[in-house]
């Protein structure tokens, strides 16, 4: 237990900065979350300013504020990483095959061919199951030709619906060019050109 | 002329092609460095950055111009970063750069090609970039994404706080705490010098 003690001593005093050790805020004029806003300036303007006057007065608190800046100063060092080169290209290919993948079920023909298919096998699935044929009565007839334009009414209707914001899809693509790389060339200047003269 | 985020969002969903490719043009850096330092694996960080602008474009129908799209955006980042820190987790693996820490060309920074006659230099910054990353992973999942969003990608408490889905008061508690445990991470890691005040 003494030997955490003198650890935590020792650590301390080493984390503390060379000026100020020790030395507490006596009024607690700002929170140690404040601090923290006040280096990445979110605190309002007005105690933004009373805070600064009192740092000049309070060598605890300028420490505190002062450890805060350097461990955030060394943690801005570090060079950012950057996207590779082919990163763009496959972004833009993935994003193009789901694009056209959206598209295509969002075609007039392609909803055509899936209304015509779906029709075919709910017709041809009830024709299996009930048979009006079979039953022969015009009662049973009726019914079988009320369902069935029901079912194609149906079908439709959930078919061709598209949502509002899908619709965006079908209007036409407008080109954008407002915004452009702009290639620099660096071009070297020409050296003077040196002649030798001879001295007389 | 500058378009906004917002208004190239809003063309994209009109299926405007040249308008998300400028939106990725724009953000495809930030937001791979974003990912980076909060899984530390680079080549992870790019399949989740090409994730993260494809679940924008196939949710642009419902994008709302009354966000921020710089919120919405790192919302997605940070909700898929999570799931590759949980996932990692469950599978007790590790990422690739703790395998890998001798090659220096899956960095592709300016500093790294400006350097490359100073081995001094390289290697100084090889060994910052090291454990400030080491430190970085040590934190608590909330405190490292607050911090990185603040630090690395200069957003404001309340943006973090929306991206995060907390209250301004609980970021700047997450951000004190961040940086008062890597002041003490990078002082047992041996920077006393750079992180210690010098008044």
């Amino acid at each position: 237990m003494q030997k955490y003690k003198q650890i935590e001593v020792r650590s301390n005093s080493e984390i503390a900065p060379t000026q100020g050790r020790g030395e507490k805020c006596r009024t607690k004029f700002a929170s140690e979350y404040e601090m923290s806003a006040y280096i990445d300036r979110e605190l309002p303007a007005w105690k933004r300013h009373l805070l600064r006057r009192h740092i000049r007065s309070c060598p605890g608190c300028a420490a505190h504020i002062a450890q805060l800046q350097h461990t955030d100063k060394f943690l801005r060092q570090v060079a950012p990483v950057k996207a590779s080169d082919d990163f763009l290209t496959g972004v833009m290919t993935q994003v193009s095959g789901i694009n056209q993948h959206q598209r295509q079920h969002r075609a007039p023909l392609h909803r055509i061919m899936r209304f015509i298919e779906a029709s075919l096998v709910w017709v041809k699935r009830n024709i299996q199951t009930y048979s009006p044929v079979k039953a022969g009565t015009r009662q049973a007839r009726l019914i079988y030709t009320f369902s069935l334009t029901l079912g194609i009414f149906t079908m439709v209707g959930v078919t061709l619906y598209a949502p509002p914001g899908d619709k965006t899809y079908e209007q036409p693509v407008q080109s954008f060019t407002s915004e452009k790389l702009i290639s620099f060339e660096v071009i070297p200047l020409e050296q003077p050109k040196r002649s030798l003269k001879t001295v007389d | 002329m500058f378009v906004s985020d917002e208004d190239l969002m809003m063309k994209c969903r009109k299926g405007d092609m040249s308008a998300f490719e400028l939106l990725v043009r724009r953000y495809q850096h930030p937001l791979i460095n974003y990912i980076h330092r909060s899984i530390n694996d680079y080549h992870r960080a790019e399949d989740l950055s090409q994730e993260t602008f494809l679940r924008v474009f196939k949710n642009a129908s419902r994008y709302e111009p009354t966000a921020s799209f710089k919120s919405w955006l790192y919302t997605i980042a940070t909700n898929l970063c999570r799931n590759e820190v949980r996932n990692r987790a469950r599978r007790n693996t590790c990422s690739f750069e703790d395998l890998v820490e001798e090659n220096e060309d899956i960095y592709h920074t300016d500093i790294m090609r400006d350097t490359r006659y100073m081995p001094d230099v390289i290697l100084e910054k090889k060994e910052q970039r090291q454990i400030i990353q080491k430190a970085l992973a040590q934190l608590p999942e909330n405190q490292r994404l607050a911090l990185t969003l603040v630090t690395y990608q200069d957003l404001r408490y309340k943006e973090v706080a929306d991206i995060l889905n907390c209250s301004v008061g609980a970021v700047k508690a997450l951000i004190h705490r961040a940086r008062q445990k890597m002041k003490k991470l990078l002082i047992k890691a041996g920077v006393r010098g750079s992180v210690n005040a010098k008044i």
